[in-house]
């Protein structure tokens, strides 16, 4: 097949795991035989050709390409709902390429909806990837969304735009934003590359310090607050034999301030961003993973890695991820705040070094499992087949008339908000 | 076959009575017309805008929509309830196809995978037709009346066809019982500034009597021509049925129609004339016509009976010398043959209905 895929960034530069997996998608796609070709904003460059075995145009506009920033008035506008330069590249890709299939991945920033409506009237195959909701931002309730729907009309997608997600909470949460029911083809959760794994831990004899490990965005959506305020007060409560290792870019500065102010240098050390090869070996060293992330995760990649090394997950409820592993015998479950954080970190910390080795153990054994790469690939695979079988794309000069369609309604969206 | 005729108005004293709505009507006569004449089973609906949703039997095989909104404001358009409607159709014809509604209809027509034709009538231009040639892509093919006509879509990426016409020849005939008044000149068309109604009173021949008929569309302009009594022989008839200005019509000795680009204040409109219905109902009653050579009405001297004036110092003389020629019958008949041949329903029709079978939407 000839694959069109589309991502608002794409590596090497990153923001999470959203274009991560896109980028591991593309590259086995191709290795399985297809075209991938793939379309992405100018937001990451490549300035050292890292990319390599994959065409990469970097020809979009992306004006936010995460659910941050997205109550900026223009992020609003240009990201979430409408964006015609974006139309008009995606449009002339599809002229020229004539893919079988579209497979959009994060399409935050680009115009995520006029984007999809605008591939569902132009009859394209298309698979939409939900790492994320691709309409984070869109309040339907909101002024700007009427306006929208008094210009453009009522959402609406075609059967041929297929849906791949990894929970069916995302499924909902896109359901409402659009008004209209979508079915996922296939859930595909957070994958672990069997290739990168080590040994399991080794049996612990007896352990005076107790490991955790943060690793994802350093933001305040992504619990670092709540880390420090679960350090805090399990060390405000006596126990000392705890460090916390922290990886990731984001507010980096921040947070180190917020460290040193609440005194806890000893306990909290900033270990810098690692690539993902190299935190599959380093989790295997740490006895818990502290991921507590918004209730609104949709999965989390980190805590399929981190379990494969046998590093036990201590998450949120609710999240994605929390779809795949049990309270108590291969993760922990807490709800979101420093005091049930403190909890789970005083359980692991307290836990008899046999019984700490099972948890950890079954962590590993459920993500070995059910998470390999190489099962859920070709489940990726057979859904851009599906797309691909059930659509006809409109010819060239029919693709150009949706597109003038788009660009006045979209003229006429901007004049009337002006 | 499934038409829908979608204008920001329509011909009523409910909405608009003027040159484009009713242009609207004998369109869709033609197509029956020339359907008919084929087979071919053709519905025709009319599409416009208004308070709120109505539907109801407009005149024979012809239904009218309203979809709530205000006519000229795309943005207040329903827009959900006008794709409803639209859905229907086979055939979308968008008519004021330049101005913002005619755009919003075209682009919800085309997305609904409709075919979608444009057509011009003067109702002005949303400023993205000035920006983008692209935006022409949502018509599958615009068609005008004139030559004049084709020349408002030069600036867009769509094709054009020219179909002269269409004047409804079936009701605008001669009546061989209805007399000539001699010196008796007519003007029709509603009394806008551009229609230039003011200089051919001031033109007028001693000894004529002109009417104009036509309904008050703008005050000012009304204060301003009922100053010029002292000028000439003339009296404005408003809101005259069709049926009277038909009688008019066969009643007049001359047919003229004045329309300027520019006003008594001097303020320019680029097409004050696409086609020039009023003239062409006064030919196929018989009667002769003097034209202005604004806009699309050079293009009218072609037929039999016409005569185009270039400057206003022609028009006296041009006057005095239609007017000593007699209308006879022979002449009338000439006159009538001539235009129902080239702008009548049926040629009309039966072109459009090629054009259409060569773009695959029949």
């Amino acid at each position: 097949m000839q694959i069109l895929l589309v991502s608002n960034v794409f590596p090497p530069g990153f923001v999470g795991g959203f274009e991560l997996g896109a980028l591991e998608v593309a590259k086995g796609l191709a290795d399985r035989g297809h075209d991938v070709q793939v379309l992405t904003s100018d937001y990451f460059l490549d300035e050292n050709d890292a990319i390599s075995g994959l065409v990469v145009n970097r020809c979009l506009r992306c004006v936010g390409p995460s659910h941050e920033g997205a109550a900026n008035a223009q992020v609003q506008r240009l990201g979430v709902y409408h964006d015609y330069a974006n139309l008009r590249r995606v449009a002339y890709a599809i002229r020229r390429q004539q893919p079988h299939v579209l497979l959009l991945f994060n399409i935050q920033g680009l115009g995520a909806l006029s984007l999809m409506t605008m591939l569902s009237d132009l009859r394209m195959p298309t698979v939409v990837y939900m790492m994320d909701s691709p309409l984070v931002g869109l309040d339907s309730s909101s002024s700007l969304n009427c306006q929208y729907r008094k210009i453009f009309g009522q959402h609406r997608l075609s059967d041929c735009i297929r849906f791949i997600s990894m929970s069916e909470k995302l499924v909902l949460e896109c359901s409402a934003a659009l008004d209209q029911t979508i079915r996922a083809d296939a859930i595909v959760p957070a994958w672990i590359h069997e290739e990168l794994l080590t040994e399991p831990p080794e049996p612990e004899i007896s352990s005076e310090v107790v490991r955790f490990a943060f690793c994802s965005r350093i933001a305040p959506h992504k619990g670092t607050d709540i880390v420090l305020d679960g350090a805090e007060l399990l060390a405000r409560d006596g126990v000392t034999n705890f460090v916390i290792d922290v990886f990731g870019d984001g507010q980096v500065a921040q947070f180190l301030q917020s460290v040193r102010a609440r005194g806890l240098d000893r306990f909290v050390h900033y270990r810098g961003s690692r690539p993902k090869w190299e935190m599959q070996k380093l989790f295997r060293d740490y006895h818990a993973l502290l991921f507590p992330t918004w209730e609104r995760e949709p999965f989390g990649f980190v805590v399929s890695e981190a379990a494969a090394a046998g590093c036990v997950p201590i998450m949120t409820r609710g999240i994605g991820a929390g779809d795949w592993f049990f309270h108590e015998v291969d993760c922990i479950k807490i709800e979101r705040s420093g005091h049930h954080l403190r909890q789970a970190m005083y359980m692991i910390a307290a836990m008899p070094v046999d019984a700490r080795m099972d948890l950890r153990l079954a962590a590993l054994g459920t993500a070995r499992r059910l998470l390999p790469f190489r099962y859920w690939l070709p489940k990726i695979e057979d859904v851009c087949h599906i797309a691909a079988s059930r659509g006809r794309p409109v010819t060239n000069s029919g693709n150009l008339q949706v597109l003038a369609a788009y660009q006045f309604l979209g003229q006429l969206w901007n004049d009337t908000a002006a | 076959m499934k038409c829908f005729h979608c204008s920001p108005t329509y011909y009523s004293t409910d909405s608009v009575v003027g040159g484009g709505e009713k242009y609207i009507l004998y369109l869709s006569r033609a197509i029956t017309r020339a359907t008919s004449g084929l087979g071919i089973s053709c519905q025709n609906n009319v599409v416009a805008f208004g308070p709120r949703f109505a539907e109801y039997d407009y005149e024979d095989a012809l239904r009218l929509i309203i979809v709530p909104g205000q006519p000229w404001d795309p943005g207040s358009i329903d827009v959900d309830n006008l794709r409803s409607v639209l859905s229907e159709g086979d055939i979308v014809f968008v008519h004021q196809c330049l101005a913002g509604t005619g755009l919003l209809v075209a682009s919800h027509a085309k997305l609904l995978k409709k075919w979608v034709i444009g057509i011009d009538h003067g109702g002005g231009e949303h400023h993205l037709v000035h920006q983008s040639r692209e935006v022409g892509r949502i018509f599958d093919l615009c068609i005008a009346q004139s030559q004049y006509a084709a020349s408002a879509f030069k600036d867009l990426d769509v094709g054009t066809e020219v179909i002269l016409g269409p004047v409804d020849d079936t009701y605008y005939t001669l009546d061989p019982s209805t007399d000539r008044v001699h010196g008796l000149v007519l003007s029709v068309g509603r009394l806008l500034p551009h229609k230039s109604f003011d200089r051919l009173i001031t033109a007028l021949p001693s000894g004529t009597h002109l009417v104009i008929a036509g309904t008050a569309s703008d005050p000012e302009y009304l204060s301003y021509l009922r100053a010029q009594s002292s000028k000439g022989a003339f009296e404005i008839r408003e809101r005259l049925s069709d049926d009277a200005i038909r009688c008019l019509m066969r009643q007049a000795s001359l047919y003229v129609h004045p329309t300027s680009h520019f006003d008594f204040r001097g303020r320019y409109y680029p097409k004050p004339e696409l086609l020039g219905l009023a003239p062409l109902e006064a030919l196929c009653c018989g009667t002769p016509a003097l034209v202005s050579a604004a806009g699309s009405l050079p293009e009218l001297g072609s037929l039999s009976g016409v005569e185009v004036f270039t400057g206003e110092g022609d028009l006296p003389a041009l006057m005095q010398s239609k007017l000593d020629q007699p209308v006879d019958q022979s002449l009338s008949c000439s006159i009538a043959e001539s235009v129902s041949r080239n702008y009548g329903l049926l040629p009309y029709g039966r072109c459009l209905l090629t054009v259409l079978e060569s773009l695959g939407a029949l």
